[in-house]
């Protein structure tokens, strides 16, 4: 299942993301380089961002062409030459490319972040409890992190998703949010794995450094010397694993739409707009190439610049950091 | 050795013993059952006999009945969803495919990831530094649906170069077996280069050039082994999960793999295939992450194994 | 270093071992390499209810009647000849003396006896339709009721024996198999070329996967014997079953039309995804597709490609209420109201969603039992688009505007397209009557699972016939039928149906059964949308593919001709 989006997951903690808890090149590395990458990264994303939430108004309050869901039946599949419904032409139902898209990014991007938030809390949560406490706490939750990596993902995905949406729909009253929440549960709970190893392979270490033993010994409570002492130390692997793991939610998000089980429609993501375009546009009868190229465009210069922008993160955070071997 | 070994193997069971009830109890919970069709109801009480056969009327008595039999016959029983098939049958004919395609798919990702990591960490800095990185990163931002999509509409429908929707010969490895490597690739690629990067400015390796061996020798003799260490223990669960089947390139290219009953034996809730798949893939991973540790120390003889020390 | 190299090698050794093991071999081409509508569910005729294994079957058994592609009406098969009784109650069947199993063995009335109690004593899907001869339904659920009383433990000498002596299915001798139906069938000689009622070769199933009830005496066949080596008396036999691969038939030489038989071999090829199989088709892979995803087949439309072709199906796509006076949750349901689902059915535009949404030749609907494809059953009207009409029902019934109504959503599965429409329709919902409709799109077995348990208030829906007679339609809306989601009741449509099936003369059988549908459209538990079609690819060389409303192939005429 490689090449299904984010199992990588699945992997082994610190090679996830790989190079990443072992990133020596900023050694090596001109420094125009790794800022370089944060600037073209961060500035795409950014652009990105700005793109998509300035667009809102038009797209997804407006009631314009613009407005993702405004069918228009004598629009029907227009390429983009054909001009009248925007830039990037129109689907099947007429509704315009552009406005989908632009929403389709905001939703990608929102679960990618909340689903990054979601393993991040998990995650260092219980890379915490287990790195500082050791002992049985740390046996219990290691071994219940091991058997959460032997269990194939996507069946757990989905098994997730079919399973509680609709309880959860019922307790919501509101099936829409009932099927985000879902989706975002169930991609965010089965990314926080990795983040509990690091975290707990770094509170290991930091664990044995003078000034946490300085913090116990003046009789500092356990919630205080995690505020106080350990999270501050934390930031830099936090900060440069949630910027990874927001592409892989981004992608498992995709891969759901391609089983037909990630948002619901009308709503699009970037990857339900490329898994929607992918027999209209590959077939060799009458392809229509805009309904793949720019979900696809969009989709891979986001991820692009997110890895580009983690990468280079990485190497500004831990100038010294040799490896986060466990 | 041997005790760290038999220490490993012998938390087995337990782990898969976990995975079973957990897989069992989110299964049980879901709607839907696998005798259902959508249009059309069966007779309730054809339904309750025909669950009786399958021992699927309760939980209680599911759990009375499958895990017994899987202990002491090892099999997992009829598919609920596809009858005539019992589900070892499913997983017999099914794996042997995906391991084929996955250790072809492994295999190709190491040697070009190592090959492009290496190159790329000797050129650090340079154009093929930077052109690799990039060139790894888009791999792995695009769904591998698209990639494997736009493979086959090119090299096999477009240009013929290859069959379409066969599988049968070793050249219809080849398309699956490249969609399926690039995600490795990308990670194999990277981990190479940083580990190069380190192992290159080590002291033994100005030592070793300043004894006047040829930089080719020393890269060769090495630093190979030493940045191949990283990539060893990634291997593990990479194969592990590229040997169990990938839907997405199953589907695309119409292989006949066991990555599709990762998402078909849920759709179709057949609840014993299900727990089969999830036994299956959960041993693979157990193993290969032993094997990987095996092989850790093998390559590197300097690492000891120590009974409860192993992070798999 | 050596080691490290030595990894490499290991894993190409493994990979040539692994090459070895999956079975890369080369075989005979087959004649004809074609893509079923999906890959078959069992190939057991008993428990059989999908539309491809059906499909397929047909290639391997005959029943005592077959399907004629040519005809549209069922042929003699194993059976010569029948008589009828004057109250067309009694069929005396008389078997061909040349018909025989693959193994060369005669075909027997004993075998269709032991298939048919087998699916009595183990019900699958369609074991109702067994039903229609006398006694069988009692006894099947006496077989039950046994069954259930053993395991709570009784007394096995204390529970009442079911008899299959009292069924209508006798085996007069060898040559001669009498049914006893219940009241007359007139399409009970199309149903005996139906999988469920395929005789079966007892002999040939292994031991160990058959067994008999020590008290009650009932059959269990055990699932798995339906694979190779099958003995089976059609024009084919099942050489090889790779799983979710390739299924090859053989040509059956002691069939006994086998010299009008001209494939040797055939391959069905599985194909999951419609457009790999789309691909595979276009490079030559497969010659024919007996069911082309739709996406592929719109495409196919505008193209204008002359080897795809669109006919007639058997089956409508709609739209149903839940009919009950309250809803799930206890509220009270507008939809009990009869002008209330009125109004919604006329407003919509069907004629938009077949031109826009579902691009290949689909037919609007305004009728349940599609149009045409019954001889003498001539359809009623239904109700028309007509958004004044509609407004003024709503308000009639205390909605004007769609003000005060409740809080709705419409159920439907997510995948094959069911969302466009759905999204269409509740923007006309929205916009002709002033009603919010919420969707609630669910996975295919989440929607059969709320369905069934009747938690919806509109749901999608469709139907497909299974025979050549309006009822395979109009009984899933009897009030007692298992299959009215609906909850709709009606005596009246009871009382028509019942009529007709009472009936002995057909043109006035027909008219009970036009009223009852009349009814059915005026009433509105449904709306109908479209009528299917189906959607065949196949190269000019296949010949003999007979294109007809169920999509049923007769394997015998199929030829493959290149120049």
């Amino acid at each position: 299942m490689m090449a299904d989006e984010g199992n990588m997951t699945t992997g082994k903690p610190d090679m996830m993301v790989a190079p990443v808890g072992q990133s020596v090149s900023d050694r090596h590395s001109p420094r125009y380089l790794r800022s370089g990458r944060v600037i073209i990264g961060g500035g795409f994303l950014l652009l990105m961002v700005l793109l998509c939430l300035g667009s809102l108004p038009w797209t997804l309050w407006g009631s314009g062409s613009l407005y993702y869901d405004h069918q228009d039946s004598v629009r029907s599949l227009l390429g983009p030459d054909d001009s009248i419904p925007g830039l990037m032409g129109s689907d099947k139902l007429g509704r315009s490319l552009l406005g989908r898209c632009l929403v389709g990014g905001t939703i990608s991007l929102f679960i990618g972040l909340s689903a990054a938030t979601i393993s991040v809390v998990l995650g260092v949560l219980v890379g915490l409890l287990a790195g500082y406490h050791g002992g049985w706490v740390d046996g219990l939750l290691m071994r219940a992190v091991d058997v959460l990596f032997a269990l194939p993902y996507v069946l757990m995905v989905i098994l997730i998703k079919v399973g509680f949406e609709d309880h959860l729909a019922n307790l919501l009253g509101n099936q829409m949010l009932a099927n985000l929440l879902v989706l975002l549960i169930a991609i965010g709970s089965v990314s926080w794995l990795t983040m509990a190893r690091v975290i707990r392979g770094q509170v290991l270490s930091l664990r044995a450094q003078p000034f946490i033993e300085a913090a116990q010994a003046a009789g500092l409570g356990e919630g205080r010397i995690f505020m106080r002492h350990l999270l501050p130390n934390l930031v830099g692997p936090i900060t440069v694993y949630a910027t990874l793991i927001v592409p892989q939610a981004i992608l498992q998000e995709s891969f759901l739409s391609f089983l037909g089980i990630g948002i619901q429609p009308p709503l699009p993501t970037w990857g339900s707009l490329a898994a929607d375009g992918l027999l209209p546009a590959l077939n060799s009868i009458s392809p229509d190439w805009w309904l793949l190229l720019f979900p696809c465009l969009l989709l891979a210069v986001t991820l692009l610049s997110l890895n580009f922008l983690g990468d280079g993160l990485r190497d500004l955070f831990d100038p010294k950091r040799e490896s986060a071997k466990i | 050795m041997g005790k760290f070994i038999l220490y490993r193997l012998a938390q087995f069971p337990l782990i898969l013993a976990i995975i079973y009830l957990v897989t069992f109890a989110l299964v049980w919970v879901a709607p839907g059952d696998p005798l259902d069709q959508p249009d059309r109801n069966i007779d309730p009480g054809t339904k309750q006999a025909l669950r009786q056969q399958f021992h699927a009327d309760s939980a209680v008595g599911f759990l009375a009945y499958y895990p017994w039999r899987l202990i002491t016959t090892g099999d997992f029983g009829p598919s609920m969803a596809n009858p005539d098939w019992s589900v070892n049958e499913i997983l017999l004919r099914s794996l042997p495919v995906s391991i084929t395609l996955g250790l072809f798919a492994i295999l190709l990702a190491t040697v070009i990831g190592v090959a492009v990591g290496t190159l790329a960490a000797l050129a650090r800095g340079g154009v093929f530094d930077w052109l690799s990185l990039s060139l790894t990163l888009a791999g792995i931002s695009l769904p591998s649906f698209v990639v494997a999509s736009l493979l086959l509409s090119l090299f096999a429908v477009k240009l013929g170069w290859f069959g379409v929707g066969s599988w049968g010969s070793v050249r219809d490895l080849v398309l699956p077996g490249i969609a399926l490597s690039l995600l490795p690739m990308a990670y194999i690629a990277r981990l190479t280069r940083v580990a190069m990067i380190d192992v290159l400015s080590s002291d033994f390796v100005r030592t070793a050039r300043a004894k006047g061996l040829r930089r080719s020798a020393v890269i060769w003799r090495h630093c190979l082994r030493n940045a191949f260490l990283p990539v060893l223990s990634y291997l593990g669960p990479a194969m592990a999960i590229a040997m169990t089947g990938s839907f997405v390139v199953e589907k695309v290219f119409n292989v006949p793999g066991l990555g599709q009953h990762f998402v078909n034996s849920v759709t179709n809730r057949d609840r014993t295939l299900i727990l089969g798949v999830v036994l299956v893939y959960g041993t693979m991973v157990l193993l290969f992450n032993l094997l990987v540790d095996l092989a850790y120390a093998w390559v590197d003889p300097r690492i000891e194994m120590q009974v409860g020390g192993g992070n798999g | 270093m050596t080691r490290l190299v030595l990894i490499p090698l290991v894993l190409l050794l493994l990979l040539a071992g692994a090459l070895f093991w999956s079975g890369v071999t080369a075989e005979k081409p087959a004649d004809l390499r074609w893509i079923n509508a999906g890959d078959p569910k069992t190939l057991d005729p008993g428990s059989m209810s999908w539309g491809q294994d059906i499909r397929l079957a047909s290639a391997l058994w005959e029943g005592l009647y077959r399907f004629d592609s040519t005809s549209d009406q069922p042929q003699p098969g194993v059976a010569q000849s029948v008589d009828v009784s004057s109250d067309g109650c009694t069929y005396t069947f008389h078997l061909r003396p040349g018909a025989l199993w693959s193994n060369g063995d005669p075909v027997v009335a004993g075998d269709f006896v032991f298939a048919w109690k087998r699916v009595l004593d183990q019900p699958a899907g369609y074991t109702s339709l067994l039903f229609y001869i006398d006694g069988a339904q009692e006894y099947c659920q006496n077989v039950q009721l046994a069954q259930q009383q053993l395991r709570d433990g009784a007394d096995p000498s204390a529970i009442s024996q079911p008899q299959f002596s009292l069924v209508g299915i006798h085996a007069v001798d060898d040559a001669t198999l009498r049914v006893q139906l219940k009241h007359p069938v007139p399409y009970f000689l199309e149903l005996c070329s139906f999988a469920t009622f395929y005789p079966l070769h007892e002999r040939s199933i292994a031991p160990d996967l058959i067994s008999r009830h020590p008290v009650t005496g009932a059959i269990e066949i055990r699932q798995g014997f339906a694979k190779p080596p099958l003995v089976t008396n059609g024009p084919f036999t099942l050489s090889q079953w790779s799983y979710k691969q390739r299924i090859r038939l053989l040509k059956n030489p002691y069939y006994w039309g086998a010299s009008e038989v001209s494939l040797n071999i055939i391959d069905v090829i599985s194909a999951e995804d419609g457009f790999a199989a789309f691909q595979m088709y276009e490079t030559g892979a497969v010659d024919w597709i007996a069911d082309v995803n739709p996406e592929v087949a719109a495409k196919l439309v505008r193209a204008n490609r002359d080897d795809f072709h669109v006919t007639t199906g058997f089956g409508t796509y709609y739209y149903e209420f839940l009919c009950d006076r309250t809803l799930p949750d206890g509220r009270a349901n507008p939809f009990f109201d009869p002008r209330v689902r009125q109004a919604f059915a006329r407003a919509i535009d069907k004629q938009t969603i077949v031109s826009n949404i579902v691009l290949t030749g689909e037919k609007a609907s305004d009728t349940y039992i599609p149009r045409g494809i019954f001889a003498n059953y001539d359809s009623p009207r239904g109700l028309s688009y007509d958004v004044p009409r509609a407004r003024q029902l709503l308000e009639e019934a205390g909605y004007p505007g769609g003000q005060g109504f409740p809080k709705i959503t419409l159920l439907y599965n997510t995948n094959a397209g069911h969302e466009a429409i759905a999204q269409y329709v509740r923007r006309q919902w929205l916009d002709h009557l002033g009603v919010q409709v919420a969707l609630e799109g669910v996975e295919v077995k989440t929607f059969g699972a709320l369905k069934e348990q009747k938690k919806f208030q509109i749901c999608r829906a469709s139907w497909i016939g299974d025979y050549s007679d309006p009822t395979t339609f109009s009984d899933k809306y009897l009030s007692f039928s298992q299959n009215n989601d609906a909850g709709w009741v009606n005596v009246e449509y009871d009382r028509l149906c019942a009529a007709a099936s009472l009936e002995q003369d057909v043109h006035r059988r027909m008219a009970l059964l036009e009223q009852a549908e009349q009814l059915l459209l005026d009433e509105a538990p449904l709306i109908p949308i479209y009528n299917y079609v189906n959607r065949v690819l196949r190269r000019p060389y296949v010949k003999g593919l007979q294109p007809n409303p169920r999509n049923q192939q007769d394997f015998r005429r199929l030829r493959i001709e290149k120049h």
